[in-house]
């Protein structure tokens, strides 16, 4: 059984609190029933959650879509986001989770990996330097997601050239771009993700691609 | 006050049931609004913490089709005369509830039909002193059934206009002297839930005056647009040039009285000559559907191709097998020890292989690709595109793997009659290749000749 290691990094910081977490909630429910609906995802996806504030934390561990139940995310009062750490902390799990091919054992697909946020990060050297470091990782894809007016695209242009905008942070857009995130991952299993990218389904009206 | 030694009336409790019961809400307050200071109050208190002990059960999880059994014990309540459950429905048409008044449970037994909800409806008397037995019911949530995951994968038709069409199935069975040669090829569910072509081919070939066996696999690129008339050009082209060579009575006498040395170098480079005539053949294709198909190239064609010829020679059977790419050729012998007649050319990354059209096939050492072995006897052999060979061995490793070899082999002739050299047998081997293997859901195909 080869996996399709999906990691999601969502910001919850305080700014996040009310709607927007709320929102993101439902949004991240749909993306899970609907791929339980798809039979190649069900028999490879594995999803892992982690969420950054003031704190990182690995929500959900690494784990596969048929029995995983959606975490409730949320948000603290106030604090920084610490999105340099969660990175770390992804490369941390990457290494523990990922399998890697060899002739005893079929690897994992290259893990993708997807990070929403609404601010920008306050850990801007761990920031800088953590980046540097996720590129000689080979992901299937890294795709980010600033979310709302106050996020800042150009942090996440230096992760990943698929930055994509969030106009509005309600319940709608989140629906919209969950949606898409699942329409992404379903792709990624069907292609079987051996060339070193994956193709990225068109993002909804909600969502804008960033240059 | 106490009468009938009930507990005093709690006002807002006869609200709050009301209000938990929309379908027999009307009831509810017929019945409860009136009596403000007796009896009636008491009852639903009673019933409330009935009622209530049933909303508080987990909701587990199954699937459809899995046998579950669950069980519930039935609350006790003060006064039992109260209640008196007359039936209990499970939402769900495969599965029953029964009462076991021994042990005070309530079991629900059975296998879910349909994903969704299942609820239980408990339909129940309770006795009130005004009112006599009113009929009520109680819905609760037990289960969340999830479909199960073979149910959801679609089985779309290719579209009939699309070039080079192909069949989703194909199945064959030639009596070859003694011996037989057995083949099948299915659409893999991933193609079918996509309604994608069949990528994978096969050729097989019996050449009675001269005794010669040609089998051919391939497996198109599921990345490649036409790899489905890639595998087919590959498998067809190969079979006609070895068939043309080895057909010819003069050729087998030359073979014949060739030094075994001699002999197998000059099949080694006829098999590898044949196996690149399919690149040639591929290339051909290409030029000329570029009319038709602009920007077509010898890349939208790409395939695997795993090829061998043989014959008995004297006393020994000899065999000249080739492979580009995945899948795998192997051969059993009486004895049942395993002789690879092809080596996998896994890549780095998973996914990754080689291609009959990547020119670096055919620029580093292909000769190097052809194995000339020689047998006493065998019992089997099996070649196979990786449809079979990634569920069947899982790793590179396994294939060396002399057991899973013959486990396959009693697998698949515990399914299939292969003493019977009937159509039949044909197509009892295509439906082998149905076996159900999680993550696995490629195109496969098998020849067998033994």
């Amino acid at each position: 059984m080869r996996r399709l290691p999906v990691y999601l990094l969502v910001d919850t910081s305080g700014s996040m609190k009310g709607e927007p977490i709320a929102a993101a909630n439902n949004g991240l429910q749909a993306m899970i029933a609907t791929l339980k609906q798809d039979p190649f995802a069900l028999e490879s996806v594995y999803i892992s959650i982690i969420t950054f504030d003031r704190d990182v934390n690995e929500v959900l561990p690494l784990t596969e879509l048929e029995t995983l139940q959606a975490p409730v995310l949320s948000t603290p009062e106030s604090g920084p986001t610490l999105m340099g750490k969660a990175l770390e902390v992804l490369i941390q799990k990457i290494n523990h989770d990922i399998v890697k091919n060899c002739p005893e054992q079929k690897g994992d697909w290259r893990p993708l990996l997807f990070v929403i946020t609404d601010g920008k990060p306050s850990d801007k050297a761990t920031y800088k330097e953590i980046v540097e470091k996720i590129k000689t990782y080979k992901f299937a894809a890294i795709i980010a997601c600033a979310a709302g007016q106050d996020a800042q695209t150009e942090p996440l242009k230096m992760l990943t050239e698929h930055v994509y905008a969030l106009a509005t942070m309600d319940g709608a857009s989140f629906t919209q771009f969950f949606k898409w995130v699942s329409q992404s991952i379903a792709q990624g299993t069907a292609k079987g993700t051996s060339s070193s990218s994956i193709m990225l389904p068109p993002p909804p009206s909600e969502m804008s691609v960033v240059f | 006050m106490n009468i009938d030694g009930f507990e005093p009336p709690d006002k807002d409790n006869v609200e709050e049931i009301a209000n938990a019961y929309p379908s027999t809400c009307e009831i509810e307050k017929k019945v409860a609004i009136p009596f403000t200071s007796i009896g009636p109050e008491a009852v639903f208190k009673q019933e409330d913490a009935f009622v209530k002990s049933f909303d508080q059960i987990m909701v587990k999880r199954s699937m459809v089709g899995e046998q579950i059994t669950l069980e519930y014990e039935i609350p006790e309540i003060k006064d039992p005369t109260r209640i008196t459950i007359k039936d209990i429905v499970v939402s769900d048409s495969g599965m029953q509830a029964k009462i076991c008044p021994e042990n005070k449970k309530i079991q629900i037994s059975g296998i879910p039909t349909t994903p969704g909800d299942v609820s239980i409806k408990l339909v129940y008397n309770l006795l009130t002193k005004l009112q006599g037995n009113i009929a009520k019911e109680h819905v609760f949530k037990i289960l969340q059934v999830t479909p199960d995951p073979k149910t959801l994968w679609r089985n779309l038709p290719t579209d009939n206009h699309a070039p080079y069409q192909a069949v989703d199935e194909e199945h064959v069975i030639i009596q070859a002297g003694e011996h037989t040669i057995i083949a099948a090829s299915k659409r893999g569910r991933s193609h079918a839930h996509d309604g994608k072509f069949r990528d994978d081919n096969f050729k097989v070939e019996y050449i009675d005056e001269t005794g010669w066996f040609i089998i051919a696999v391939s497996d198109g690129a599921g990345s490649a647009k036409f790899s489905r008339a890639g595998s087919r050009i590959a498998c067809q082209t190969f079979l006609d040039i070895m068939h043309e060579k080895l057909s010819s009575r003069e050729v087998n006498v030359k073979i014949e009285q060739m030094a075994p040395a001699a002999r197998e170098n000059a099949l080694k480079n006829a098999v590898l000559a044949a196996a690149y005539q399919g690149l040639s053949k591929i290339d051909a294709e290409a030029k000329s559907a570029v009319d038709k198909i602009p920007g077509v190239t010898r890349k939208d064609y790409s395939a695997t191709f795993l090829g061998h010829i043989m014959k008995r020679i004297g006393d020994k059977w000899v065999v000249i097998s080739m492979g580009i790419g995945d899948g795998i050729m192997g051969l059993l012998n009486q004895s049942c020890n395993l002789t690879l007649l092809s080596e996998p050319d896994g890549g780095e990354f998973v996914g990754q292989t080689r291609f009959i059209t990547m020119n670096e096939v055919w620029q580093n050492n292909p000769i190097g690709r052809v194995r000339a072995s020689t047998f006493d006897d065998f019992k089997v052999i099996m070649s196979m595109s990786d449809g079979v060979s990634d569920p069947k061995f899982e790793t590179d490793n396994n294939l060396k793997n002399e057991s899973l070899w013959i486990e396959l082999y009693n697998d698949i002739a515990g399914q299939v009659p292969l003493g019977e050299r009937s159509e039949e047998t044909a197509h009892k081997l295509s439906d082998w290749l149905d076996f159900w293997s999680k993550g696995n859901h490629d195109d496969r195909t098998i020849v067998l000749v033994y």
